[in-house]
């Protein structure tokens, strides 16, 4: 995974709970 | 950023463009081709694999979500009366992952019960009622603690059984026995 790169995760939480996460991301939920 | 296939994610970097962000990119395919691809992922959760599996549902409503249910586990609730509303209430929580359930009802289960009280079982018919619903409770969900308190209470008893007993603090209680429904915030207060 290249260090400059900063990942998103735009999931509700307990999508990334089903589905992983990947190491080190940010949770952001997009909410409507 | 990411989400579950890559649609919402690429929504949300159009708006950020929009906005001004630069460097701004949706990965395609989301979290599922990451995966495929063979892209590490870790799994952030206190539940384990089958708890994943079982409360997927809640898992995945916003109301609910992965602190709620982990709230649901740590929570403790009474359940006075294993009869026609306790029975049911009493699988429902235990279905949805409350994690601590007191049983409290002095009675014996007859075979008359069966035909509302679906915690019970013919092949229980003279078991404590107390006993039948937790048999009940486990074989629907190992991660519900039971504790059954075997106990006559009436209004006027009203809480003192169960302070005698020490049963242990409660969020919810749920009364469900006939003629108590005057007593049960009083009743229930003191627990």
């Amino acid at each position: 995974m290249p260090e400059d790169l900063i990942y998103l995760d735009v999931r509700e939480a307990g999508e990334g709970a089903l589905e992983g996460v990947i190491p080190g991301s940010i949770h952001l939920p997009l909410r409507n | 950023m990411y989400c579950a296939s890559g649609i919402r994610s690429l929504q949300a970097a159009r708006q950020l463009e929009k906005e001004g962000w630069t460097k701004i990119h949706s990965m395609e395919g989301g979290i599922k081709a990451w995966k495929d691809q063979g892209g590490e992922v870790h799994y952030p959760s206190g539940l384990n694999s089958d708890q994943i599996d079982r409360y997927s549902r809640h898992l995945l409503l916003g109301e609910i979500g992965l602190e709620g249910q982990e709230k649901l586990l740590r929570s403790k609730v009474l359940i006075l009366g294993t009869g026609g509303l306790g029975a049911p209430a009493a699988l429902y929580l235990a279905a949805a992952g409350v994690g601590h359930i007191g049983l409290a009802d002095h009675d014996r289960v007859e075979r008359s019960n069966l035909q509302r009280q679906i915690i019970h079982a013919g092949s229980r018919v003279g078991m404590s009622k107390t006993q039948s619903a937790q048999i009940a409770i486990q074989d629907l969900n190992s991660d519900v603690q039971v504790q059954s308190y075997p106990l006559m209470f009436d209004q006027t008893t009203g809480a003192s059984p169960f302070l005698q007993v020490g049963v242990k603090p409660v969020n919810v209680g749920l009364m469900s026995v006939l003629n108590a429904q005057n007593q049960a915030p009083d009743m229930l207060n003191k627990l």
